[in-house]
């Protein structure tokens, strides 16, 4: 417990590190804010064309779509603006020797390699887009929402955010290996998207798959399904232990893998 | 002009040089391609087979293939690389040098992309017979792919010109590569690269088919899949040379204004 309070401490400190080094390059604070917007932008697109359809796309209003966009963008907060770049970077500081500095630091390798550094511009525009895009879709449907479905929003969004995080970082363990895992890297995020839209536009098998294989829609399919109350038993068990698991399994992988390492520097 | 060609055949060795991340990068197409089909599945599904947006669910499906490839064959890169040239000092070197800054980039992005076209348009008739198998009918006709040739060529040269006037605004702007990747992205939706401009209704998709961009993705998809023929085809193909005249002059402007704010540095 008291080394997980020193790591939140520390977290703190680094995301009001990233913060004061960002605003001394303010174009660039202002830019990746743009940046972000142009994503919104390409990803707002397909919910243009659905509400211009306006037609159910399997059994969900356009409406409920949005919730499910909306809870997208919320999530793409933590993902691009805390932990993706990190991730990112593993293959470089690997390739440079720059693992070595960190290596010799008293805290967790894990921790400092995948949440140094943070962008707060851009964490902030995708969740209050998000958040808005979320009460737009509910307003419009008219449901009321009460403390407890607040409540389990969150709680799921953060073990989507555990189980993102757990996904994503599986394939950088490679990097301690391979050295040079830049593609990979590319082609795995460009998975994210498949949360764009919700998972009922896939049929059974891709469902199961995402779900329960490589579980891509836990991440913003299960907080807009319990806010639509829309959840099976099932993967609200699922989306509970399914995150832990991951994380564990990728945490052991990590630390397996860091036995790889060789220093590029020496 | 050998020159220029001796560079156009460096940019062709330098696409053979980096031939797996091209492959990887159009490989990246098959997400946006996947959950585009199951969309246009889910909606059409919706409707009972009938149109959206003027499109057939085969013409959508071949639209969306072709749109996410197409886009991906043609995207630049070079705007960074001006970025570098002129925060670093690079550009010096083609002060002295007798060589146009312009044709010269010109000529390594037209060799870069012939590489890339080779492969890529395999792929793009590839994917586009696999629609056609699936609907019993050939998405694309021979007077398509006819017309199809001098449009893509245009659009290579517009997309050029394009992102060359982005890049030139290095010359005033010192923190600029997010913002180039804000550019692109907008482009893109704006080009057509992800759904057809039709999808925004007839009035902002009418304005944004009289806009450069579209004549840069959106324009050359339809006229290889027949959606846009005859007349206006060729309307549509010296509208488009239109824009690259226009934007190749912005370009020469933004230079020669950009030139004068340039200080060489390094040594």
């Amino acid at each position: 417990m008291k080394e997980i309070r020193k790591h939140l401490i520390l977290w703190g400190m680094l995301i009001r590190n990233s913060l004061m080094s960002q605003l001394e390059y303010r174009v660039n604070f202002f830019t990746g804010i743009a940046m972000e917007l142009g994503y919104f932008l390409a990803k707002i697109v397909y919910m243009i064309v659905i509400y211009k359809t306006n037609v159910p796309i399997n059994g969900l209003t356009p409406d409920e779509v949005l919730v499910f966009f909306g809870t997208y963008m919320v999530a793409t907060g933590p993902y691009a603006g805390l932990y993706m770049m990190n991730l990112f970077g593993i293959g470089r500081q690997v390739q440079t020797g720059e693992l070595d500095l960190l290596l010799v630091k008293p805290v967790s390798l894990q921790f400092m390699l995948t949440l140094k550094r943070s962008d707060l511009g851009i964490f902030t525009v995708d969740t209050v887009l998000g958040i808005a895009a979320v009460v737009v879709g509910l307003s419009r449907m008219a449901v009321s929402v009460g403390v407890l479905d607040v409540l389990g929003y969150l709680g799921y969004l953060a073990t989507g955010s555990l189980i993102a995080y757990s996904m994503f970082l599986l394939p950088q363990v490679l990097a301690f290996k391979l050295v040079k895992t830049d593609a990979l890297a590319g082609l795995v995020d460009s998975s994210w998207d498949f949360n764009n839209l919700p998972m009922g536009i896939y049929n059974r098998l891709i469902q199961q798959i995402g779900v329960f294989v490589l579980p891509i829609f836990v991440i913003t399919n299960f907080p807009a399904l319990f806010l639509l109350k829309k959840m099976d038993l099932i993967y609200a068990v699922w989306g509970i232990v399914g995150p832990f698991l991951w994380f564990a399994v990728t945490s052991t992988l990590f630390h397996r893998g860091l036995k790889h390492y060789q220093s590029a520097s020496s | 002009m050998k020159k220029y060609l001796y560079a156009l055949g460096l940019g062709i060795k330098e696409t053979m040089a980096y031939r797996a991340d091209f492959w990887l990068g159009l490989f990246s197409a098959v997400f946006p391609i996947f959950i585009q089909i199951f969309m246009w599945q889910a909606l059409y599904g919706g409707t009972g087979g009938g149109e959206l947006f003027g499109r057939s669910y085969g013409q959508m499906l071949a639209y969306s293939v072709a749109a996410a490839i197409l886009w991906r064959l043609l995207k630049t890169g070079f705007e960074y690389d001006i970025n570098e040239d002129v925060k670093n000092g690079g550009l010096s070197k083609y002060v002295v040098r007798p060589i146009g800054y312009l044709p010269y980039r010109l000529s390594c992005f037209l060799g870069q992309k012939t590489g890339v076209l080779a492969g890529g348009l395999a792929v793009l008739a590839l994917a586009l017979t696999g629609v056609g198998l699936n609907f019993h009918a050939s998405p694309v006709s021979a007077r398509g792919v006819l017309l199809f040739l001098p449009a893509l060529l245009g659009a290579l040269t517009l997309n050029f010109f394009i992102f060359f006037c982005v890049g030139m605004w290095a010359f005033w702007l010192s923190e600029i590569g997010f913002l180039f990747e804000a550019v692109r992205i907008v482009i893109v939706v704006l080009s057509g690269g992800i759904f057809p401009l039709e999808v925004f209704g007839d009035a902002v998709g009418g304005v944004l088919k009289l806009l450069p961009f579209s004549y840069a993705v959106g324009f050359p998809v339809d006229v290889l899949l027949g959606t846009v023929t005859g007349p206006a085809a060729f309307t549509g193909l010296l509208c488009q040379w239109g824009w690259i005249g226009v934007m190749a002059l912005c370009c020469r402007a933004l230079w020669n204004a950009g030139a004068h704010k340039y200080l060489a540095a390094g040594g």
